[in-house]
């Protein structure tokens, strides 16, 4: 009995393995690209590199820009996040606790904002944003991104606001807390956690958007690391595949690291923005 | 501690009235309990009184001072919840010290009153603690001593207990009568169960379907009840209840008829009542005598619930009717045993059909006579 | 002395001013303040003006907008480009309900059997949903490459060299490449999702039915895939969602070519409003696109609510 659950186990975990090295397969072989010389590459694609060429790392960085792309990137992305948690948990409090009348009116105009598709206002979005001057503007991005982001931020924290016992408020409320204190020292404290997965989550959107910045990034000096990894194929470089595997290397590298460190985080996040 | 008065206080929610023109008067230093089944209105009620309910309608004063519209934190009341609604993230101290944060009391004094109130119901070893490492007692005393930290005119309980179990309910129900004696504050108490009713109260509002269906002295409640509602919701065992029939008045003394019973007639006040009427006569499960010589009511047994202190014994009338006994000790019957049930006249409360109260002569009053 | 008093005082104030209940206006000013700061000018009054946009011929750049109608609509339904688009939608939805589902199946119930490692391989597995779809796109890419691809040098080892084409390139290819590469981001969602869906299911339940004497695939179809029936709603809702919205990866590696060959709702409406400058015909095909993820995304949250 025994021996046969151990066998059983290690052919579960010999499954398991090889499913998982057919996953990470693509990734590997360009990440060995990223280190051969392009008749290298067009010999044999799945062969070892002749030797490990960092330089050609260091060159795609450098060529491709990913320096200033990434600052670009972060500085899109760490107001975007600001905004939407800010916004979002404001609004899911109001909208929950803040006793305003007719709230379910602006609950249903939010709703709206979750069912429709970027699609359906990306074109009138790009002439607003002309209209207003944001077009071509890293603060322009970040506007719309936390904009479109806002509905799903604000329906994940209404939906733990929601889990929070009615009883705590009115306690706060007969002890003398107005609806700031209220917010700031009850509520607050109770939605950190919540609240950094609607973080990590919505970084991660920032991060990976490619339609916005497509749209309203034309400077080549503003573009993000996404639109910039983008433009690396179109670009001069289309059949410089070391460059490509060089740039997808530079990108996905530290994404993959972020998420084995906050991989608990993500995976939350990312289950709960489909469950809620 | 403050008087608290409601004067025609209603509550609606849209078309539905849940509550309508409602009067109290509280005393200052009073152990009020609102009692009555679920959906009868007492948590409304109270919940009113702290302001986290609009009143829809009416008056209400605490201290003589007008607070219908006022903000809850601003009308001298503290309230327990039934779920205690600790701040999670906050120590023991910090829960009880909370409101004294907020009105800006130094730290200082605050600590003083925290400590003091933890002493009163001491917990003082666990003032470090947070909420998710007590029990449900310590949790308990916790929403207390939150309560008494700020020094209220009124304190308001809703269900505090019912969260616990049995046995810490009667150690915690011992507790706050201790507190009520020690603080002398005015005290209004929610609760469906009548054990808690009976045992805490200075007065008990008996309520169903947001009317007060009496108002009084624990024991007066019990042995004179105004109607059906309250002689059958106060009292366990139930009180039983058989339909009776109005025969004759003669002398004052009405003739009641019931096909399992003996011929039957109390002594009633007021205008006579038409023959043939029908009435509800109620009769307490311990003021029926278990197996009387000859006369009475024919029963048969048909199981028996032994208590210890008291055995209730189950019997079905020869008519279909079942009756209640309660016996104090043991008794000697099981089921199948034929029995005669004793019925004192003097004990029995007579309603008419709509539930109303039909009065005793006073000498024959079945609260007197006992 | 004093001094010290009325700064006392003054913060007892200050404190019991954050103690104060606020009016109905400043809670809605500071509340829903911010949200409407963001949401109104950026999602809702664009959203507004895309429905008026397709009821009109503007090229986006004159100053003259013309009125036509429901024109924009009914050019749609001529317009042979918009039914391949719609196909390939519709493609997606059957493709990315069937992959990606199924091996996330097999994946969650192989996952739900391991006690070491779950946390791991669950995490590998999900690599791909968390990667944006431009390496997604770079990476299949590369894979599908005539040149260089390791997919024809395997074809071409196994001895089906005939099969070796320019998968991308292929105008019945390149839909089917794209999609596989979209499967491959999903998979791993599906997995989780799955995977918690086990973790609910009674243990007992499945002991019990051992002991009725099921074996292992009577007891995987008539015990825990309908176990799992949720998840399974939730997957297919969220599946035709995605369907619709689908851009990122297709623009990355196709475009849309060759020759409109893979092109779906979304990137055609990307073509006909910043590429061939029919900002109103643009708009009509975002309405339709909206009204059917509109749809599936109301049916989603009925199911959630009848749970």
């Amino acid at each position: 009995m025994r021996r046969r659950k151990t066998r059983h186990t290690l052919i579960l975990h010999g499954v398991l393995i090889a499913s998982a090295l057919l996953t990470v397969f693509p990734l590997g072989l360009i990440a060995l690209m990223a280190f051969k010389t392009n008749p290298e590459i067009f010999a044999n694609p799945l062969a070892l590199p002749g030797a490990w060429r960092w330089q050609q790392i260091g060159k795609a960085w450098t060529d491709g820009h990913f320096g200033p792309y990434y600052l670009n990137s972060l500085q899109v992305a760490v107001p975007t996040v600001l905004m939407v948690v800010i916004a979002s948990t404001l609004a899911a409090y109001g909208l929950v606790f803040g006793r305003l009348p007719g709230a379910r009116y602006a609950l249903a105009a939010i709703l709206l904002g979750l069912i429709v598709p970027l699609q359906a206002i990306i074109v009138s979005l790009f002439h607003d944003l002309g209209d207003m001057g944001l077009l071509n503007s890293l603060w322009g991005l970040s506007l719309a991104q936390a904009a479109v982001g806002l509905p799903f931020g604000i329906f994940m924290m209404r939906s733990f606001f929601l889990g929070i016992p009615k009883d705590l408020i009115e306690a706060a409320r007969l002890d003398g807390a107005g609806d700031v204190t209220v917010l700031r020292r009850v509520v607050l404290p109770l939605a950190t956690a919540p609240a950094l997965t609607l973080a990590t989550l919505q970084f991660m959107y920032s991060w990976n958007d490619f339609l916005l910045p497509l749209i309203i990034l034309h400077d080549p000096s503003l573009r993000t690391v996404t639109l910039g990894l983008f433009y690396l194929q179109g670009g001069t470089y289309t059949l410089n595949y070391t460059m490509i595997s060089a740039g997808v290397l530079i990108t996905a590298v530290p994404i993959m690291v972020v998420f084995f460190l906050l991989q608990r985080q993500f995976i939350a996040g990312v289950t709960a923005g489909a469950v809620k | 501690m403050a008087s608290v008065e409601l004067q025609g206080i209603g509550k609606r929610f849209g078309e539905l009235s849940v509550i309508a023109d409602l009067d109290l008067k509280i005393d200052e230093g009073e152990f009020v309990v609102f009692v009555g089944p679920s959906g009868c209105g007492k948590s409304t009620l109270l919940r009113m009184i702290a302001g986290l309910e609009d009143v829809s309608g009416g008056h209400l004063r605490i201290g003589g001072r007008e607070v219908t519209d006022l903000d809850p934190a601003k009308r001298g009341v503290a309230m327990v919840f039934q779920s205690y609604a600790l701040y999670p993230h906050m120590s023991v101290r910090d829960n009880m010290g909370f409101a004294l944060s907020i009105d800006g009391t130094p730290a200082g004094e605050r600590e003083e009153r925290v400590m003091a109130a933890a002493r009163i119901l001491k917990i003082e070893h666990l003032v470090d603690r947070r909420p998710v490492h007590l029990s449900g007692g310590q949790r308990q005393r916790v929403a207390i001593g939150r309560a008494i930290v700020r020094d209220p005119e009124v304190f308001l309980f809703d269900e505090p207990l019912s969260n616990l179990d049995a046995a810490l309910r009667g150690e915690m129900r011992m507790e706050l009568a201790r507190l009520h004696q020690r603080l002398g504050a005015t005290m209004i108490y929610v609760t469906h169960d009548q054990v808690e009713a009976m045992t805490l109260a200075d007065r008990i509002v008996v309520l169903d379907r947001g009317r007060i269906q009496q108002v009084g002295h624990p024991m007066d409640i019990y042995g004179r009840p105004d109607n059906l509602f309250v002689a059958t919701f106060i009292g366990s065992p139930k009180m039983n209840v058989l339909d009776v029939v109005a025969g004759e008045t003669m002398g004052g003394l009405l003739a009641l008829s019931h096909p399992d019973l003996p011929p039957l007639a109390l002594a009633v006040d007021g205008p006579s009542m038409a023959q043939g009427s029908p009435l509800k006569l109620g009769v307490r499960p311990n003021d029926l005598r278990f197996d009387v010589a000859e006369g009475g009511i024919v029963v048969k047994v048909d199981f028996v619930e032994r208590h210890g202190d008291q055995t209730i014994v189950n019997c079905e009338t020869e008519s279909g009717l079942t009756l209640n006994v309660a016996i104090p000790g043991n008794v000697d019957t099981a089921p199948g045993n034929t029995h005669r049930l004793g019925l004192d006249s003097a004990r029995c409360h007579l309603f008419a059909d709509d539930g109303r109260l039909i009065s005793r002569r006073p000498e024959s009053n079945p609260a007197r006579s006992r | 002395m004093t001094e010290r008093l009325d700064q006392q005082s003054a913060s007892a104030a200050r404190r019991r001013g954050g103690g104060r209940p606020l009016g109905t206006a400043i809670r809605y000013l500071i509340f829903l303040g911010p949200a409407a700061l963001l949401y109104v000018p950026f999602v809702l009054k664009p959203l507004i003006e895309t429905f008026g946009l397709s009821l009109f011929a503007w090229n986006g750049v004159s100053a003259e907008r013309t009125f036509v109608g429901l024109a924009n609509y009914a050019r749609a339904l001529g317009d042979p480009i918009f039914w391949i688009s719609l196909r390939n939608n519709l493609y997606w939805v059957v493709t990315s309900i069937v992959l990606p589902m199924a091996t996330g199946l097999v994946i969650a119930v192989l996952l739900s059997a391991v006690r070491r490692g779950q946390r791991i391989y669950a995490g590998i597995f999900f690599t791909p949903v968390v990667l944006n779809l431009i390496i997604v796109g770079l990476v299949w890419g590369i894979i599908y490459n005539p040149l260089i691809g390791p997919l024809n040098r395997l074809l071409r080892a196994v001895g089906l060299g005939s099969l070796a084409i320019g998968w991308l390139g292929d105008r019945y290819a390149a839909t089917p490449a794209i999609m596989v590469a979209g499967a491959w981001t999903f998979f791993g969602f599906c997995a989780v999702i799955f995977l918690q869906g086990l973790r609910t299911l009674d243990r007992e339940q499945i002991e019990a039915a051992t002991i009725d004497g099921a074996g292992p695939f009577r007891r995987f179809r008539k015990i825990i895939v309908p176990a799992l029936s949720d998840q399974v709603t939730l997957l297919i809702v969220m599946s035709i969602i995605g369907s619709f919205k689908v851009f990122d990866i297709v623009y990355v590696m196709t475009k849309g070519g060759p020759d409109h060959a893979s092109e779906v709702i979304a990137t055609y409406m990307y073509w006909q409003s910043f590429m061939n400058g029919s900002l109103g015909y643009g708009a009509a095909l975002a309405v339709m696109l909206t009204a059917v993820v509109a749809g599936a995304s109301l049916a989603m949250m009925a199911l959630r609510e009848r749970d």
